[in-house]
């Protein structure tokens, strides 16, 4: 036991000292080649053994006029990988030799033979010499490619292959030519599930961002529409797109959201939320500080107020900045209809919000600590329905509320049709056998439900959650304390809100740093010739949205110097 | 950071240091939804209290542990305790009841016409006190009659009888002839030195229609119910005598209390034929008056109403018969005032609160009087000035039987 013990620690200090010697190496390596000059480069550096592929490396080595060198050391980067491809072959019948290097499925094959392959072997004549050299000539005859960038190292080589470009390295010439032909398979832009509307567009963002940034674009045909490009990620190279309408969006936010965005370093970025919670201003806080939408039109309408939007690769959800309170109450499509629509629908979203934060803990407090509230015959019938119930209300609310988040959480889940099923299932159990059962009394399935439901009319799904979470407390304390403990946790509540900011933005802005103009916009939703100005806290410098006067009148009302 | 936290978690746990305080599931609770106040023969205090029972109110639709939901149980039981004290006999009922009971819903307050007439003072301290009675919603009233029987008596139409005595109190102006009055009222009445409090009168009087034909099989009606009429006056704590229906209503002017009702007169110019007018609007303002005849209070009431039936041929189209009528309706609530102002003189009971309108214009002159006002107030002047106008006439204009 002991020798085989101290055989192990021997061969892990071994091991332990082999890496730092290595590491060590490494160093000096790196070292010597930075002071020795750009020429001398780890050139038989055996990318195998060595733990990463690092830009720093990588930029160090230039491309050189030895086309086979060059497919070497690419060859020895990607090593086996099935799916990089370097197709060597002869400009012009044997003028000269060259390679395209390409990722199989990331490039448009057609575009490939056609456009490349094509004229430079079979349609090739030699060209009359001119000033500028083989590569600058080829790509001014013969390649009818349109976006084409020059690469002076392997980093910029790998760099646009990976993006789906094909590289073109000639013989003889120390540079190569990423051509754009990314033709890699992507959903077409649909109805986003989550943001469904009656009316109004039907597009939403997919994962490709080059299809998002034109939906966007084709909604504000300005060159203010300004969209920053930032790659985040030592992995996996995300784009990430800052777009925002200059003369709109304080500069000061935009330089704060680069700032942010450029503090970021990690590995890898999967989804936007991974940015949200690396710019959060509150970042243990509950509620959402970001607007996160599928919908192309939802972000326009919010560059239009000075907001700041954030695309991230390979994500249809985009991010908008500052994201506070009230924006997660505001939904498009309350534009979209008559505006006494958007007042009884923003009313409704409102209590509903309420009723889907208090309902069961009103219910909890009034029913267990405050009997006198209830109106007689209503009481009679809460008895009634309690009667013989094994649990407090406040058990009974935790359980039902529990249980409804369970089969929630299983509906979105499960396959659409095993889905439906746990749902009917679910429906029944809680709705009608639990009833029958005495376990809860009807009364309680109804709060449950309505809660539910109302969770379900926030436009932000971001909100339902904290809202979700912070139910349980509140029915906790409304348990402990009664409506003392529900009006305590509302204040707790509310002091944190009001304590929040987002991007500089007070978070209850609209609501409490007070300007009427805003709450045009809050509890209700005036008619658009009324919304005259961006919200406050917002565009500061810019706040005119429309010309005065624009309600429609007969033509003998309209004040004199309007516009006829 | 750290420290952060263990704060937090330190206030999370303030709160469970108060441990579901107070906490009480509502089936826990016996609500007492009608209380009487009694004095048994060896002086001491008998309570009941009417307990609905939820069980029988649900409708037992639901299955499982509902045991004796089959059996037709009364929907309310009435508890009965006697003690020494109130407090003491409410206690004494948990003897017998598995619910604790719980008076914030109570709405129905009724003492013993006996116990009225003896004062009720000994029994108000707990009434005032309590913090779970509601003294704005807690109707006073005195049985004619046992008590027991009237909380007993029950109604196919209610579930319960303390909710049915709510329900007709509710609907009091559409006679405004019996005067329920909240507790909160009658005890502000009671510490008063110028007003006397009064209170309604429930009695349990016989169904005439409960009769069952022969042959018949159908459930009869129950055979009593129950009728809210007329007032009770008090002096001090002590009950002096009833108000019958019209006399009440003539009280509820002066107090301003009439939300409603019918007038009955007799038609102009038609013997035996009678008008109807219904009451919509009314208000009254008392003013006193220092003569050499000694105090004149003046009732001055304001009516407005709509004709509601005539029974003789009468052209009520022409401003001057409706004139006439004005004259006489008002002519019908002067008469209700002035019958309910001889009983009260009569009983020496100044619930109009004449003493009271008299202090706050003259209230030096009061301080002189106010130790013999129970002596000055049976024999003070009363005038009542009625200034009533019909104000719509129905669907209908001129009778046929004019038009011809």
């Amino acid at each position: 036991m002991t020798i085989t013990c101290g055989a192990i620690k021997k061969e892990g200090v071994l091991s332990v000292r082999k890496r730092i010697v290595k590491k060590l190496h490494h160093l000096i390596r790196n070292y010597a080649c930075k002071t020795a000059g750009k020429n001398i480069c780890p050139d038989d550096m055996d990318w195998v053994q060595q733990t990463t592929v690092e830009k720093y490396d990588l930029e160090r080595i230039p491309i050189e006029a030895d086309l086979a060198a060059n497919i070497k050391r690419l060859k020895g980067i990607y090593g086996v990988c099935p799916d990089f491809i370097i197709r060597q072959f002869e400009i012009g019948g044997g003028i000269t030799k060259a390679a395209v290097i390409f990722l199989e499925g990331m490039v448009e094959r057609v575009l490939l033979s056609e456009n490349l392959l094509k004229p430079l072997m079979i349609h090739y004549r030699p060209l009359k010499p001119v000033q500028g050299s083989f590569l600058e000539q080829i790509l001014r005859v013969v390649l009818p490619v349109d976006v084409v960038r020059k690469c002076v190292n392997l980093h910029d080589v790998i760099d646009h292959v990976m993006e789906g470009s094909v590289v073109l390295l000639v013989d003889g010439e120390p540079r190569g030519l990423a051509l754009e032909a990314a033709g890699f398979k992507t959903r077409a832009p649909e109805e986003p599930i989550t943001e469904a509307v009656v009316r109004g567009a039907r597009e939403g963002f997919t994962e490709a961002l080059h299809i998002n940034i034109t939906l966007l674009r084709r909604r504000l045909k300005t060159p203010n529409l300004v969209l920053e490009r930032m790659v985040l990620g030592r992995i996996s190279h995300t784009q990430v797109v800052v777009g925002y309408v200059r003369g709109l969006a304080a500069p000061e936010l935009v330089a704060e959201v680069r700032e942010r965005l450029q503090r970021i370093d990690i590995d890898g970025i999967l989804e936007s939320n991974y940015l949200e919670e690396m710019l959060r201003d509150h970042p243990l806080s509950f509620f959402p500080q970001a607007i996160t939408t599928e919908r192309p039109d939802r972000v326009a309408a919010n560059l239009l107020e000075g907001r700041v939007a954030i695309l991230t690769e390979n994500t249809p959800h985009a991010l908008i900045l500052p994201g506070e309170f009230v924006a997660h109450m505001q939904s498009p499509e309350d534009f979209y209809h008559h505006f006494v629509l958007g007042v009884f629908i923003r009313l409704l979203r409102w209590s509903a919000f309420a009723v889907s934060l208090l309902l069961p803990s009103i219910y909890v407090a009034v029913t267990t600590f405050h009997q006198e509230m209830i109106p007689t015959r209503l009481l009679l019938s809460i008895v009634a329905a309690r009667e013989g119930v094994p649990f407090p209300a406040v058990v009974e609310a935790l359980l039902m509320e529990i249980a409804f988040e369970i089969l929630r959480e299983a509906g979105v889940r499960l396959p659409r049709t095993v889905g439906q099923a746990v749902s009917i299932v679910g429906a029944l159990v809680i709705g009608e056998a639990a009833v029958m059962a005495g376990v809860v009394s009807p009364l309680m399935v109804i709060v449950v439900a309505l809660t539910g439901i109302s969770s379900f009319l926030s436009p932000s799904f971001d909100l339902a959650i904290s809202i979700r979470i912070l139910r349980f407390t509140m029915m906790i304390l409304a348990g402990l304390l009664g409506l003392f403990g529900v009006a305590a946790g509302v204040l707790a509540i509310l002091i944190h809100l009001a304590g929040m900011r987002s991007f500089g933005v007070p978070y209850l802005a609209g609501l409490t740093p007070f300007y009427s103009d805003d709450w045009k916009d809050v509890f209700i939703r005036a008619p658009i010739w009324m919304m005259r100005r961006r919200p406050a806290e917002l565009s500061k410098s810019n706040r005119k949205r429309q010309a005065p006067g624009l309600k429609p009148e007969p033509p003998d009302r309209r004040p004199q110097g309007g516009r006829s | 950071m750290k420290r952060r936290i263990r704060l937090i978690i330190l206030v999370l746990l303030i709160c469970l240091i108060a441990g579901c305080w107070d906490m009480r599931e509502v089936e826990v609770l016996g609500y007492v939804m009608a209380m009487a106040i009694d004095r048994d023969p060896q002086e001491q205090i008998r309570i009941i209290a009417q307990v609905p029972n939820p069980r029988v109110l649900g409708g037992g639709e639901r299955g499982g542990v509902t045991p004796g939901a089959s059996i037709a149980a009364k929907p309310y039981r009435n508890y009965e305790g006697t003690g020494p004290t109130v407090f003491d006999a409410l206690r004494e009922i948990s003897h017998e009841s598995s619910r604790r009971l719980f008076f914030a819903q109570n709405r129905t307050l009724i003492f013993s016409e006996a116990m009225a007439e003896k004062g009720i003072n000994d029994v108000l301290d707990f009434l005032k006190r309590s913090v779970e009675i509601r003294r704005g919603l807690t109707m006073v009233f005195v049985a004619r009659g046992e008590p027991a029987k009237i909380l007993d008596t029950p109604n196919p139409h209610d579930i319960l009888p303390a909710l049915r005595i709510d329900d007709i109190v509710r609907w009091r102006g559409q006679t405004s002839r019996f005067a329920p009055v909240p507790l909160s009222r009658f005890l502000e009445a009671l510490s008063m030195e110028g007003q006397e409090p009064y209170a309604g009168v429930i009695e349990v009087v016989s169904n005439p229609t409960a009769q069952v034909k022969e042959g018949e099989k159908a459930a009869p009606e129950p055979s009593s119910t129950i009728r809210l009429t007329g007032a009770a006056l008090f002096r001090n704590d002590r009950m002096a005598g009833f108000l019958d229906e019209t006399e009440t209503r003539g009280l509820l002017w002066v107090l301003n209390e009439v939300r409603g009702g019918q007038i009955v007169f007799p038609c102009p110019g038609q013997e035996g034929k009678k008008v109807t007018v219904e009451i919509m609007h009314a208000n009254a303002k008392i003013e006193p008056e220092i003569t050499e005849d000694g105090i004149i209070m003046t009732v001055k009431i304001r009516e407005e109403g709509n004709l509601v039936e005539v029974e003789g041929p009468l052209d009520v189209s022409k401003p001057e018969v409706i004139k006439e009528l004005d004259r006489l309706h008002a002519a019908a609530i002067g008469n209700e005032v002035m019958a309910a102002v001889y009983k009260a003189q009569e009983l020496g009971s100044d619930a109009f609160g004449f003493g009271e309108a008299f202090r706050r214009k003259f209230p030096r002159e009061w301080k002189k009087i106010k130790k013999d006002w129970p002596e000055i107030f049976p024999g003070i002047k009363v005038r009542v000035q009625v200034a009533a106008h019909i104000r719509r006439i129905g669907m209908i204009g001129p009778p046929p039987l004019l038009v011809h």
